[in-house]
């Protein structure tokens, strides 16, 4: 394809910014999903055959950027995503290979979820650029997410250093024009040479380390000339806002609204670590009043404070207005959530008295009424979900138990089972895998006098991602332990990304392992069963689980419901209905056991009849709310062809 | 902001709005305005309220997001997610157009509480918009056979009403061009039903 530079497409921020890592050259890109990043990888698999590019989602990060490393020490470049959470578990090898000297190009790309408006933490990534003293590139638009791309590629194979682009979830999953370019070559045959130099050893970390903030000055010679970072607004006004990324529409747009521009200059930073020290000193030195946008942390504000307390001079007296002295707040205070334009508009607007008149707001009174009458749309597990099975039978379970037990998880659809849909059964929810290295702990409680059971959930692409090490460590320490392994055979969180679970059918032949086999290599008591079909047995299941010691695996294996109800034929779905007769309503005392409790998006409360009623178009037929209906007032029939 | 147009499109899960949205923001592009697209949703679950922010204007790009207050249009395709955004991001100006038919949350199908009274929510919306439009989309989609049709049928209401100022014709190129082939004649469809809805007193159309 030669593509027309004057054509411009619409493209998400994501889909801009596996463009720019085609056009950049890769040969490799992996990852593993989290919002906000998997459009990205999700996209170059599309493109994968056309423009032969392996694209792999990995077993985790930390993987994923290894693999891809390996593509840069011999020669080829290579892209990584994750989001932020996920550069934690990466920041192993980041942290270290940036002492490395490559000679392909690597581009990490790492996509903060401020807010959160999907994540378990609100973590400022742009830190690892720094500890790993690698170059950070923030773009503003989809078009600079997909020109960043191309020219983080290609510094970072200049350099021979990872070169982090980061990206926050409005640009991601926000849309804009972008404009293509062509598609560059792969480079040549790859090649790793045996003679290349050494790292990693304790005698040379020094050297290379040293190295590596001769290169930083060196990428911050070239930042300080980036067209990245730009000046908009009069010359000789005394107040300037220094805005990052996505930030420096927020603040454009604050100052045009405001009708400031002829008051208020912008400097906007695309390059952010190392910082253009003179770019800054030229415009920070003329004002007297700065004012910092960006999102999460104060990064460019304390970096900015450093170049000019280190130049004093040149500086002058400043006031400085961010996140550390709180002018720059949104609703929840400083440093905490999105930024945006409204949170630039309040920062901007107490600047200036009197204060920038803006439109009418709606009256209050009937925003109150507004408030009276909107009720929540409640995220729930989808109808014919497994976990709403698996977390029926874990509560039924503890319940019968009767020793106040408890579940600890991580993230992904199961971690919905904290709210309403999952019958607030999760209790500590923290990163992928932390509840079945939480149940580790648990176990050694046992020695100074706990005596509450406690039950570790985790997915099947969670299993192998951060699992792994927890079962192990639990067998090697003979502790009592009960993982529920949820395994419903995709990654349904994140957009149904296949995983080592995942059947080959499914993963277009890729080899697919056993979670149970995993846990009997290692030792570990494992037990297959499908909650679904048997929530009885699954309740059986857990109860025997947490009365016997030693560790038990026990596996909850149902696809996934929506993944796999789109591949079914709908016809060979079992009908389900309520019998009218049998069902008692609110004269039944099951509190509307069906619909309020088990509370399935395809079972209805029919206020008329006064009974339940099934949305046959929503159904998908599972049979779960027929196991349960104390009267045993709803019906299964399965169709000819039969449907497990 | 001045000479920018503000438009959310907003729905549930499942009724593919996200889709009118790029539509639009096709349509402004073609124009030759300078458009931005923002979806707002949580996580990927069915059931969760679902904006798109649209935007468009002759200058610099604009941030992905409505400021508060600020919203010209407001396209809803279900009565209580009209409310919804129509306080976060309205102002007594807006303009609206939302389908009639609701969407029980799941919570008011659990019975722990109840879907608005319909009086209510629609004398509420009047008083909160510069107007508001009531538009049968669902029943216009379900009588082309197809739901997903709100979509388009939400489509040409917008482009009926007048509005946005971009002619028919340019919305039909972008149907036949942005989607698939076997889908483009039942949309052009809908699209055509939608226009008679925006401009004709928000009746289906015979
Ligand atoms: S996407 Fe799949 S796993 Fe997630 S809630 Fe829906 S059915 Fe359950
Ligand atoms: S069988 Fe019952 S629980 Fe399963 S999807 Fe249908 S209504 Fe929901």
């Amino acid at each position: 394809m030669t593509p027309n530079p004057l054509k411009r497409v619409l493209m998400l921020g994501n889909e801009a910014i596996a463009r720019g890592a085609l056009e950049g050259g890769i040969s490799y890109a992996t990852g593993y999903p989290g919002n906000p990043s998997s459009e990205i990888l999700e996209t170059l698999f599309k493109w994968s055959d056309a423009h032969d590019v392996a694209v792999e989602w990995s077993v985790n990060e930390i993987v994923a950027l290894e693999a891809a490393a390996a593509f840069a020490f011999s020669g080829r470049r290579a892209v990584v995503t994750m989001k932020q959470n996920g550069l934690n578990v990466a920041a192993d090898f980041l942290t270290t290979v940036s002492l490395d000297e490559l000679p392909g190009g690597l581009l990490v790309v790492v996509c903060d979820d401020p807010g959160p408006l999907t994540s378990s933490n609100e973590q400022d990534s742009r830190h690892f650029a720094r500890i790993a003293q690698i170059p950070l590139l923030e773009p503003s638009t989809p078009q600079e997410a997909k020109d960043m791309a191309v020219y983080g590629l290609e510094i970072s194979q200049r350099f021979g250093l990872p070169c982090m682009l980061r990206a926050v979830s409005r640009l991601s999953h926000g849309r804009g024009p972008v404009s293509l370019g062509p598609v560059a070559s792969k480079g040549p045959q790859p090649r790793f040479d045996r003679d290349r130099p050494k790292v990693g050893l304790p005698f040379l970390v020094t050297r290379n380390h040293a190295r590596l903030l001769r290169l930083r000055e060196e990428i911050r010679a070239e930042f300080e000339a980036s067209p990245w970072n730009g000046y908009t607004g009069p010359e000789g006004v005394s107040t300037l806002v220094v805005a990052s990324g996505l930030s420096a529409t927020y603040g454009l747009e604050a100052i045009q609204t405001l009708d400031l521009g002829d008051r208020v200059g912008l400097l906007k930073l695309g390059t952010t670590w190392p910082l253009p020290r003179e770019r800054i000193l030229e415009r920070v030195g003329r004002a007297d009043t700065v004012c910092f946008l960006e999102e999460v942390d104060p990064f460019v504000e304390e970096g900015v404070k450093v170049v000019c307390a280190e130049n004093g001079d040149r500086a002058g007296r400043i006031r400085f207005l961010g996140k550390n002295d709180g002018f720059v707040a949104g609703p929840d205070g400083p440093g905490v959530g999105e930024m945006n334009t409204d949170t630039a508009l309040s920062a901007l607007g107490r600047l200036f008295d009197p204060a920038p008149v803006q439109g009418e707001p709606l009256p209050e009174d009937l925003l109150a009424r507004a408030r009276d009458l909107l009720v929540p749309r409640e995220l729930s597990f989808c109808q014919g979900c497994p976990h709403r099975a698996s977390f029926y039978a874990l509560k039924t379970a503890l319940e019968l138990d009767g020793r106040d037990g408890f579940l600890v998880g991580d993230i992904g659809c199961y971690g919905m089972a904290a709210g309403t849909t999952g019958f607030q059964q999760i209790k500590a929810l923290h990163c992928m895998g932390s509840g079945m290295g939480n149940a580790c702990g648990f176990s050694r409680l046992k020695e100074f006098g706990f005596d509450q059971p406690v039950v570790a959930v985790a997915g099947d692409s969670t299993f192998f991602h951060a699992g792994l090490p927890a079962l192990a460590n639990a067998v090697h320490h003979n502790a009592d332990a009960v993982f529920v392994i949820l395994d419903n055979a995709v990654t349904a969180m994140t957009g149904f990304q296949v995983n080592p679970a995942t059947p080959a059918a499914v993963s277009h032949g890729k080899r697919e392992l056993r979670i149970e086999n995993a846990a009997r290599g290692l030792g570990a008591e494992a037990v297959v069963l499908d909650p679904v079909a048997d929530v009885n047995a699954a309740v059986e299941a857990v109860l025997q689980a947490v009365e016997t010691g030693g560790v038990h695996v026990l596996v909850f294996r149902h696809g996934c419901a929506t993944f796999f109800q789109k591949r079914a034929d709908r016809s060979a779905r079992p009908r389900v209905w309520v019998d009218a007769e049998t069902c008692l309503g609110d004269q039944c005392g099951c509190n509307r056991f069906c619909s309020r409790i088990l509370s399935c998006p395809a079972i209805l409360f029919d206020p008329e009849t006064g009974v339940a009623r099934i949305d046959e178009q929503v159904c998908t037929g599972c049979g779960l709310c027929v196991q349960v209906c104390p009267r045993e007032a709803i019906l299964l029939e399965r169709s000819e062809d039969g449907n497990p | 902001m001045k000479g920018s147009t503000n438009v959310v499109i907003t729905g549930v899960g499942g009724q593919g709005n996200v889709l009118a949205a790029r539509l639009l923001a096709a349509v402004a592009l073609a124009e030759g305005l300078e458009v931005t697209v923002g979806d707002v949703y949580g996580l990927t679950q069915r059931g969760g309220s679902v904006a798109s922010h649209v935007r468009w204007t002759e200058g610099h790009p604009l941030p992905p997001l409505v400021p508060q207050g600020a919203l010209d249009i407001l396209v809803a395709f279900e009565p209580l997610e009209a409310l919804r955004i129509q306080s976060q991001f309205g102002r007594p100006e807006t303009a609206a157009l939302v389908n009639e038919s609701p969407v029980m949350p799941i919570g008011v199908q659990a019975g722990r509480f109840p879907y608005p009274d319909a009086a209510a929510l629609w004398s509420l919306l009047d008083r909160m918009t510069g107007s508001c439009r009531r538009v049968a989309g669902s029943e216009t989609a379900r009588a082309l056979g197809n739901v997903q049709a709100l979509n388009t049928v939400m489509l040409g209401a917008l482009c009926g009403s007048g509005l946005v100022g971009f002619e028919a014709g340019a919305f039909e190129e972008t149907i036949r061009s942005e989607l698939p082939a076997r889908f483009v004649d039942l949309n052009l469809e809908a699209f055509k039903r939608g226009l008679a809805l925006g401009g004709a007193g928000g009746k289906a159309a015979e």
